[in-house]
């Protein structure tokens, strides 16, 4: 079937009318290569999802991270469907939701407790406040170009932010312990905690892995100033170990925040703590409507234990090494340096010398109007339901947007 | 500094810096207004105290403007507050700014007062002008040269988007009308941005705007960026990050010189 997005340009312009710019957020397709990349999808299955043109894609996108055993997981959804006769949204929580944090507590490494939201940034902005409550104190350290959710706070971008959003919040330098060592010296006694990804995931650049003293240092530094440690394992967690990605790493946060992957898809957050902080995580206000929802905590659970059961990481490992490997490779047959950085499971790739990502947009591009979705700024994700099959499609398909590359811009 | 003292020396800089540059499309465009400046060859200096400078250079029948200001211009006109500037720019009460050099060059300062009225003419064109095509073109590449001499004069005096164009990837934005139109570039090197016209030799970001009249639409407000990204009208390529930074420059462009 040729590729075409004319149904999907009728629905934009409908969006267009009644949703500010068509499409909110990191999905708009500004952000990606517009007109040869999908805008809307209409339904996915297993490692696929076509959009409502018909064309079908491999999306190594995941979703941007929720998707990890597929779509439309025949286990999590018999699971959610098993619950739904119960109805949802009463009054008062399930005792799926105790369920689903003993789940939790007995996976994730340290883990004493848990709490349960929606989005990455309901936990990371509520761990920041239980550890200024917990230290009376009000700095936040952050390293530079890492996102922590699109709260006042954290956003990257500007819009409706005040000074006063961002006084308390200070920067460091992933992998760069002085810059630590000089921001709690410089604000000595009022660092409340320190927030971190287990890697640095930034975006248009490689993927920055925790040098070998890092974490031990991080957390020699808090342990020596009371600072409270959060991970924020949003983006990476159940691709690195089943246990927290500080399980991987060998570091043990005060606070591990959890979401995209956590329950297939299902909306969910969570975030588990150590004991010392239990009694005041209580008194700090976390709630929402549709926080006890009952189907995503039975997602959850389900995709946790599935997880387990296939030996998830092993698994999405192996597809990640040989997609890596393969792109190499290809890019190397047609005279390009491709960079991959990052895990396996959660790769970024780069053309190097590609400043101003003009090769790797057209790349991009190509690549999806033939059926595979690599994105062109943001690392990608690896599922379980990914396949051999589904790696050796997407290396060939590399291999013609490699050469349409080529054609336009030599090597 | 107070807010007002602040607003008042960023439209200076608007005004001086990215306004009133653009007479050099005046005098390239009009025939009337080669007429007036024909046989000149000088310096028409204009400054302001604590703010902007901005030199006009005639010569042979053409305009061209330099930005800052020279040790002795053939004329020099003086404004002793910013907010001088922004008054005389929005037609606030009767400012003239004071000659302190070649007040003798009478004539010159009559036509030059004449040429400024035409370069207004242009750039704020009734709606019977805008239907001669010309001029319709012409007003949308003078805006789009205002916008990208403002994007310079905001991004270095406001001190809210001052640490935004800093942290911003160090390289060349190219705004371009397609397929054949104006084009300028601007150059961002740590805090300091300058603008060029023409197309870039090589870039970071360019933003291709699908035609003229687009192009109008997007810079007088009638066109939804992110709506005409998404359907291709408008076209980004490159580091897109970048073109994120400038556009919340060139939205607080839009917060000063709002009527």
């Amino acid at each position: 079937m040729a590729f075409s997005l004319e149904k999907s340009f009728g629905i934009f312009e409908r969006a267009c009318k009644v949703i500010p710019g068509g499409i909110i957020g990191h999905k708009h397709p500004a952000f990606t290569v517009p007109g040869s990349y999908p805008y809307f999808a209409e339904r996915g299955e297993g490692s696929k999802y076509w959009d409502p043109d018909g064309n079908e894609y491999i999306d190594w996108m995941c979703g941007f991270g929720p998707m990890i055993l597929g779509y439309k997981n025949p286990v999590v959804d018999a699971a959610v469907e098993k619950v739904r006769d119960l109805g949802d949204g009463m009054s008062h929580p399930s005792a799926i939701s105790v369920e689903f944090a003993e789940t939790l507590v007995k996976t994730i490494k340290g883990a004493d407790w848990c709490v349960y939201g929606k989005n990455g940034a309901d936990v990371t902005t509520w761990c920041t406040r239980v550890a200024r409550e917990y230290t009376g104190r009000k700095k936040i350290i952050m390293a530079t170009g890492a996102y922590h959710g699109a709260q006042a706070w954290s956003t990257p971008s500007h819009g409706g932010i005040i000074e006063e959003d961002r006084a308390h919040v200070h920067f460091c330098e992933f992998n760069n312990l002085d810059s630590v060592h000089k921001l709690v010296q410089q604000y000595k006694g009022q660092v409340a905690c320190i927030i971190l990804t287990p890697y640095h995931h930034i975006l248009y650049a490689d993927q920055v892995m925790p040098g070998p003293d890092w974490w031990q240092g991080i957390q020699k530094i808090c342990r020596e100033e009371d600072i409270v440690l959060i991970s924020d394992d949003v983006r990476a967690a159940f691709r690195l170990s089943h246990a927290g990605s500080h399980d991987y790493f060998g570091y043990d946060p005060d606070f591990a925040c959890f979401s995209k992957a956590i329950a297939n898809t299902y909306p969910i957050s969570a975030c588990t703590g150590k004991d010392k902080f239990k009694k005041i995580a209580g008194e700090v206000l976390f709630t929402g409507t549709f926080f006890s929802s009952i189907q995503p905590m039975a997602a959850a659970i389900a995709t946790i234990n599935e997880l387990k059961r296939l030996n998830a990481v092993d698994y999405m490992n192996r597809i990640g090494k040989m997609l890596w490997d393969g792109l190499i490779d290809r890019g190397k047959a047609y005279g390009f340096e491709v960079s991959m950085s990052g895990p396996y499971t959660i790769p970024f790739m780069r053309i190097v010398g590609d400043k101003n990502f003009l090769k790797k947009q057209l790349f991009s591009g190509e690549a999806a109007r033939q059926g595979v979705i690599f994105h062109p700024h943001h690392n990608w994700f690896v599922s379980c339901a990914h396949t051999e099959e589904d790696v050796k499609k997407s290396i060939e398909v590399a291999d013609n947007a490699f050469k349409v590359v080529k054609q336009k811009f030599g090597s | 500094m107070g807010d007002s003292e602040l607003r008042d020396l960023v439209k200076s800089y608007i005004y001086l810096n990215a306004v009133l540059p653009q007479l050099e499309e005046v005098v390239a465009f009009d025939k009337e207004a080669q007429e007036l400046c024909k046989g000149w060859n000088c310096t028409i200096q204009m400054h302001c105290s604590g703010g902007p400078g901005v030199c006009l250079i005639f010569k042979d029948g053409k305009c061209s403007a330099k930005l800052g200001t020279v040790s002795l211009p053939t004329i020099g006109l003086y404004f002793s507050s910013p907010t001088k500037v922004v008054n005389m720019f929005e037609k606030k009460g009767k400012v003239v700014p004071l000659p302190w050099w070649g007040v003798w060059h009478l004539g010159i300062l009559g036509k030059f007062t004449k040429l400024t009225d035409l370069m207004e003419k242009y750039l704020k064109p009734t709606e019977e002008m805008l239907k001669d095509r010309k001029i319709f073109e012409f007003h949308t590449r003078m805006q789009l040269m205002v916008a990208a001499y403002a994007l310079k004069a905001v991004g270095e005096h406001d001190p809210k988007v001052m640490p935004i164009v800093k942290k911003t990837i160090n390289g060349i934005m190219e705004m371009r009308v397609m397929p054949d139109g104006p084009a300028v570039y601007i150059d961002k090197q740590g805090g300091t941005i300058t603008p060029t016209k023409g197309l870039a030799p090589e870039y970071m970001v360019s933003m291709q705007i699908k035609g003229i009249d687009l192009t109008y639409d997007m810079l007088t407000g009638k066109v939804d960026f992110m709506e005409a990204l998404g359907l291709c009208k408008i076209e980004l390529h490159g580091m897109i990050g970048f073109a994120e930074n400038m556009a919340v420059v060139l939205e607080k462009i839009e917060k000063y010189i709002e009527p």
